[in-house]
C-alpha cells in the first residue's frame, strides 16, 4: 500500500514537471504568435503589390472579362489564361497475327461560346507507323494528306485564318504526337481519327501490346525558363523543341478541368486462349463470338496510365515461324497509279517474317561471371510508387548475385552518386552495404541521365576480373522522362564498348521510345514494371534471360545469296524466348525463299523458309506491311544520324514518309475542310490538359514545411493535465473512503 | 472497487497518451535544435577541405550552405535568440531532411550558382525566424567554397502551395526561402506558403560579424 502511494506521488511529480517544461516551451511561441508583430501588416501589402505587378506582365491572350458564362480556364506556366478543352479518346484495334491496325478517335467538344483552336499532346506506341488522318465533321469525312512538316503547318494556318475547320497531326518524338484543330465552332464536336500500324510483341508464346494513354512530363536538361520576364517560354540549350513536348497538366484535387476518358476495344481474332487474356493494369470485358475474341475495357478509364494487354494462342497454335505477305502499297500515290494505268505494273511485295529460334540448351552454356552495374533513377519524377518499385527491383537483383560476380550501384538525379568508385565483389558484407545504400535512396531533383550513363558505361580496365572472361551488364531502371533522347542515344552508341545495356521501364507511363532504342543501341533488352507486385517475377525473368544472348550475328539472305531490302538492319542479338522479326521488301523477280542464319553459342544456326506459303491462315493479315517496313527503315535512318549526315537523313526520311504516307519528324498529316464555318464568335486558343500519370506526386506543390510538433505538445500537455486531475480526484476519493472506514471502525468501540 | 480499477486504467491511459504526444513534439523540436550542432561540425570540415561531409554516419544528406540572418537595427527582445543563429542548409528538401535543418531544393540552383536558389524550412522550427522578415533585411549565404554572398530581401509574399513559379529557374541570381504559413498555426499540412525573395547585394563592403 505504501509503495503504491510512493509510486503515485513520484509519477505525479514527474507529470507536473513535464507539464511545466511544456508550458515553458510553448510560451515563447504563443507570445511570438500574437497578431501585432511587425511582419503581418507588411506581408499583405506586399502581396497586393506583387499581384498587381504580375497581372501587368500577363500577355493579353485571354481575359477574365471575356468570361460571361461557364468556361474552364487555367493559367499556363507563363501565367497566360488558356481555356481547357474536353476530349474523349476511343481506341479500336484489330489484331491479325502479328499485325495490329489501330484507329484512335479523339473527340473534341467545344462547350464554350468561342470558336476554339485546340491543341493536344498525346502518346502513341513507340513503333507506331501513323499513316492516316480523318477529320469527321458531322457525317462528312475529310481525308488527311501527307506533306512536309512546314508545308502542312502552313496549310493548316491558312485554313485557320480563313475560318475553315482543319486538323494537323505532327510528330514530336517517335512516341509523342500533337493534334491541332482549328475553328471548332461553339457547341460543336469534331472527331479526329488517327490510324496506325504496329507489330505485336511476341515472346515465349506470349503476345503483348501496349497502348500509352498519357505523356509523362519530361525533364528538360539545361532549362532556362524564366518567369516574370517578357519572354515567357520554356527554352533549353540542349532540347531545342522543349516547348512542344511539355504537356499542360490538370491540377491536383479541386481542379475542375474535364477528365480525359478513354475507351478501348481490341479484336483479337480467332484461336485465342480466352483464359489467358490478361490486362494487368485495367479491368477488361471478354467477349467470344463464333471463335473470335474481342476485349474491351470494363468501363471508360481516366487516361492516366498505359494500357497493356497480353494473351496466348490455344495449345498447338503457337507459331515457330510466321510469314505475312502483301502486294503493293497501302497508300497509292500518283506515280503508282500512273504506272499501273500504263500496264507495266511492277508491284513490290512486302513481308513480315517471324522465326522463333530453338531453345538454347542450358547445360551447353557455361555460366560466366557477371559484372552487374545497377543504375537507378532517383529523380523527382520517380517519387511515390515508382521509386518503391525500383528499390524492390534493385534489392531483388542483388539477391541474384553469386560469389563469382561483381557489382556496383549508381544513383542519379541532378547529381550522380555511386556505391563505390569501382565494381565490388559480391561478398555478403558488400551486399549488406549495398542494401543499406538502396534503402536510403529517395526521389528528388532532376534527371541528368548523361552523368549516370557515362559512369555506368565507363569500363574500369584495371579491374581485378579483367583476366577472366565476364559479362558486363548494365541494368538501367528509369521512367525515361527526359526530353534529350537523341543526345543520350549518341552517348550510348559511342560508349557502350563490351557492356550490354538492359533498360527497365518503371511506373505507369514510361517513355517506351527511350527504353527500346537505348536497349537496342546497348545490345540488350527492355522490360516494363508497372506495379510493385510484378517486380519479383519480371526481374528474375530478366536476370535469367540475360545470362547470355541466345542468337547473335543474325543475317538474312535469299536462297540465291542476294541480300533483300530488310529492316531492322543489323538485326539485334536475341535473348531467350525472343523471335527474329524482319520486315522486307521484295521485287517480283526476286527469289521466293529466304535463309536466316545466326550463331547460337558455338554452333551455327540456319533456317530457310519460303515467302510464299503462309504458315497461318489468318484473314486480313496483309494490310499495312509496307507501312511497317517503311517505319522500321525510318527508325534505322534516324538512328544513323551522327551530326554530319543530318541533312541527308532528313531528305531520305522525308522522301520515304511521303512515299508511304507516314507521319515522321519531317512530315505531318493535314486535313482541311472546304467551306468556312458560320459563326461570328471570337476565336480563342485552347489546350487539352492531360492527367498526371498514375502514382505521380502532383507537381506544382511547394515543399511541405509544417509540422504538428506544437499541436502534439499542446495535446500532450492537456492530456497530462487531465491525468493529473484524475489522479487528484482518485486520491481525494480514497482519502474520504479511508476516513469513513475509520469512522465506521471506531464507532462501535465508543 | 471496480470503479477504482477503471479509474486507474483511465489515469494510466491519459498519462501514456500525454507522455507520447508531448514526447513526440519535444523530440521534433529537440531534433531540429540539436541536429544543427552536429551539422555545424560537418560544415566546418567542409569549409576546411571543400568536400561534402555527412553530419552523422547514417545520414543521407550533407550541409551545402550556411544561412545567416543579419540583425535588425532595433532588436526586439524576442528576436535576440533567433537572430544570432546561423542555419545550416542541407542538400534536398525531403521531409526527413527538413526535420534537421532547412533544405536546399535539389532541382534549383546550388548555393552560389547562378539562377534561383530555393531553400525550404519548417515554420515551427528553423524558419520560424522568417516571421519577422521584411523587405530590405539582409541575409548572408556561405557556400562550400567559403564565399559569403550577401542578399537583400526584395519581396515577401503569402502564396498557395500550387504556385510553383517561385521554384522555377530564373535567369537572374536570387535566393528564395519557403516556409509554411500561417506561422502560428498549430496543426501540420498547411496549404499556404510564406515566400521570401532576395537578390544579391553587389557592394560587398558589408562584413558579417
Amino acid at each position: 500500500m505504501t509503495t503504491g502511494k510512493r509510486v503515485k506521488e513520484v509519477s505525479e511529480a514527474v507529470a507536473t514537471l513535464v507539464i511545466a517544461v511544456a508550458i515553458c516551451w510553448c510560451l515563447p511561441f504563443v507570445v511570438l504568435a500574437s497578431p501585432n508583430s511587425p511582419g503581418t501588416l507588411l506581408e499583405s501589402g506586399n502581396m497586393m503589390s506583387m499581384q498587381e505587378g504580375r497581372s501587368l506582365l500577363q500577355p493579353s491572350l485571354f481575359d477574365y472579362q471575356d468570361v460571361t458564362q461557364g468556361i474552364l480556364v487555367y493559367h499556363n506556366p507563363n501565367g497566360a489564361l488558356v481555356p481547357s478543352l474536353p476530349l474523349d479518346t476511343q481506341v479500336s484495334m484489330r489484331v491479325s497475327g502479328l499485325n495490329n491496325r489501330v484507329s484512335v478517335k479523339q473527340i473534341f467538344h467545344n462547350n464554350s461560346e468561342f470558336v476554339l483552336n485546340g491543341q493536344y499532346l498525346f502518346p502513341l506506341p513507340n513503333e507506331a507507323a501513323v499513316d492516316s488522318l480523318r477529320l469527321h465533321i458531322g457525317q462528312r469525312i475529310i481525308e488527311g494528306q501527307i506533306h512536309p512538316r512546314a508545308e502542312a503547318k502552313q496549310r493548316f494556318e491558312q485554313a485557320k485564318a480563313e475560318g475553315k475547320r482543319a486538323s494537323l497531326v505532327s510528330q514530336e518524338r517517335p512516341n509523342m504526337f500533337t493534334t491541332e484543330v482549328a475553328n471548332l465552332a461553339p457547341g460543336e464536336q469534331l472527331v479526329v481519327e488517327i490510324s496506325y500500324q504496329e507489330a505485336i510483341q511476341y515472346e515465349d508464346g506470349l503476345f503483348r501490346l501496349r497502348f500509352p494513354l498519357v505523356v509523362a512530363p519530361r525533364y528538360i536538361p539545361g532549362n532556362t525558363a524564366d518567369n516574370g520576364g517578357d519572354n515567357d517560354r520554356v527554352t533549353s540549350a540542349q532540347v531545342f523543341d522543349a516547348e512542344r513536348i511539355v504537356a499542360p497538366i490538370r491540377g491536383a484535387d479541386g481542379d475542375n478541368s474535364p477528365e480525359l476518358k478513354a475507351d478501348i476495344w481490341v479484336d483479337l481474332g480467332e484461336g485465342v486462349e480466352t483464359s489467358m487474356v490478361e490486362s494487368p493494369y485495367h479491368r477488361i470485358k471478354l467477349n467470344e463470338e463464333r471463335g473470335a475474341t474481342t476485349v474491351s475495357l470494363a468501363n471508360s478509364v481516366p487516361a492516366n496510365r498505359d494500357f497493356v494487354l497480353q494473351w496466348r494462342l490455344k495449345q498447338g497454335n503457337s507459331p515457330l515461324a510466321w510469314v505475312f505477305n502483301q502486294r503493293g502499297k497501302t497508300h497509292q500515290n500518283e506515280s503508282d497509279v500512273l504506272s499501273q494505268g500504263a500496264g507495266n505494273a511492277i508491284e513490290d511485295s512486302y513481308s513480315l517474317v517471324m522465326v522463333l529460334p530453338p531453345k538454347a540448351d542450358n547445360h551447353s552454356q557455361m555460366r560466366l561471371p557477371r559484372e552487374l552495374i545497377l543504375v537507378i533513377d532517383t529523380s523527382g519524377s520517380m517519387a511515390g510508387d515508382p521509386i518503391v518499385q525500383a528499390k524492390n527491383a534493385l534489392l531483388y537483383a542483388l539477391n541474384g548475385l553469386t560469389a563469382k560476380d561483381s557489382f556496383n550501384i549508381i544513383e542519379f538525379n541532378s547529381q550522380m552518386s555511386q556505391l563505390s568508385s569501382g565494381s565490388l565483389p559480391a561478398t555478403s558484407s558488400n551486399l549488406a552495404r549495398a542494401r543499406q545504400f538502396v534503402n536510403r535512396l529517395q526521389a528528388d531533383g532532376g534527371t541528368e541521365m548523361a552523368l549516370a550513363l557515362n559512369a555506368a558505361l565507363a569500363t574500369n580496365h584495371q579491374d581485378v576480373t579483367q583476366a577472366a572472361p565476364h559479362l558486363r551488364q548494365v541494368i538501367f531502371m528509369t521512367d525515361g522522362s527526359v526530353g534529350n533522347e537523341q543526345a543520350l542515344f549518341d552517348l550510348i552508341r559511342y560508349q557502350i564498348g563490351d557492356s550490354r545495356l538492359f533498360t527497365v521501364g518503371i511506373g505507369s507511363a514510361p517513355n517506351s521510345h527511350f527504353m527500346q532504342r537505348a536497349a537496342e543501341l546497348g545490345r540488350g533488352t527492355f522490360t516494363y514494371i508497372g506495379k510493385v507486385e510484378e517486380v519479383d517475377e519480371k526481374i528474375s525473368a530478366l536476370l535469367n534471360k540475360i545470362q547470355y544472348p541466345v542468337l547473335t550475328d543474325i543475317q538474312v539472305h535469299f536462297d540465291d545469296g542476294n541480300i533483300p531490302d530488310y529492316w531492322p538492319s543489323p538485326i539485334p542479338d536475341l535473348y531467350q524466348g525472343e523471335p527474329v522479326l524482319v520486315s522486307l521488301k521484295r521485287g517480283q523477280r526476286e527469289p521466293k525463299a529466304l535463309v536466316i542464319t545466326g550463331r547460337q553459342g558455338h554452333k551455327n544456326w540456319q533456317q530457310s523458309l519460303s515467302l510464299m506459303d503462309n504458315l497461318a491462315a489468318i484473314p486480313d493479315q496483309n494490310a499495312g506491311l509496307d507501312l511497317l517496313w517503311a517505319r522500321k527503315q525510318i527508325a534505322a535512318l534516324e538512328l544513323s544520324k551522327n551530326g554530319t549526315n543530318d541533312d541527308r537523313v532528313k531528305q531520305q526520311v522525308t522522301a520515304l514518309s511521303l512515299n508511304y504516307h507516314l507521319v515522321s519528324a519531317y512530315t505531318s498529316l493535314v486535313a482541311v475542310d472546304l467551306t468556312p464555318i458560320e459563326s461570328n464568335a471570337m476565336g480563342r486558343d485552347a489546350v487539352v490538359r492531360q492527367h498526371l500519370p498514375l502514382g505521380w506526386q502532383p507537381l506544382g506543390i511547394l515543399p511541405q514545411t509544417a509540422m504538428a510538433s506544437r499541436l502534439d505538445m499542446l495535446l500532450g500537455a492537456i492530456s497530462l493535465f487531465i491525468a493529473m486531475l484524475l489522479a487528484a480526484s482518485m486520491l481525494k476519493q480514497r482519502r474520504l473512503e479511508r476516513a469513513s472506514m475509520l469512522a465506521l471502525k471506531t464507532k462501535p468501540q465508543v | 472497487m471496480r470503479w477504482q480499477r477503471a479509474q486507474l486504467w483511465w489515469l494510466v491511459g491519459w498519462l501514456l497518451l500525454g507522455g507520447t504526444l508531448l514526447g513526440k513534439g519535444l523530440y521534433m523540436q529537440a531534433k531540429a535544435h540539436f541536429a544543427q550542432y552536429l551539422i555545424e561540425q560537418a560544415w566546418t570540415k567542409t569549409l576546411a577541405d571543400g568536400q561534402s561531409h555527412k553530419p552523422w554516419s547514417w545520414a543521407d544528406t550533407y550541409p551545402v550552405a550556411k544561412l545567416s540572418f543579419q540583425q535588425n537595427s532595433q532588436v526586439s527582445h524576442f528576436d535576440r535568440m533567433a537572430s544570432n543563429d546561423s542555419l545550416y542548409v542541407l542538400a534536398g528538401a525531403s521531409g526527413r531532411n527538413l526535420a534537421f535543418g532547412p533544405g536546399l531544393v535539389l532541382s534549383s540552383a546550388g548555393a552560389g550558382d547562378s539562377g534561383n536558389t530555393v531553400i525550404a524550412g519548417h515554420r515551427d522550427t528553423h524558419f520560424s525566424i522568417l516571421k519577422g522578415m521584411t523587405v530590405g533585411r539582409r541575409l548572408s549565404l556561405q557556400t562550400a567554397s567559403g564565399k559569403d554572398i550577401l542578399y537583400q530581401v526584395v519581396a515577401t509574399e503569402v502564396v498557395h502551395e500550387s504556385q510553383t513559379e517561385f521554384m522555377a529557374p530564373s535567369r537572374d541570381d536570387r535566393l528564395t526561402l519557403i516556409t509554411c504559413y500561417p506561422f502560428d498555426a498549430l496543426q501540420g499540412g498547411a496549404e499556404l506558403r510564406f515566400v521570401v525573395q532576395a537578390i544579391p547585394v553587389t557592394q560587398t563592403l558589408f562584413t558579417l560579424n
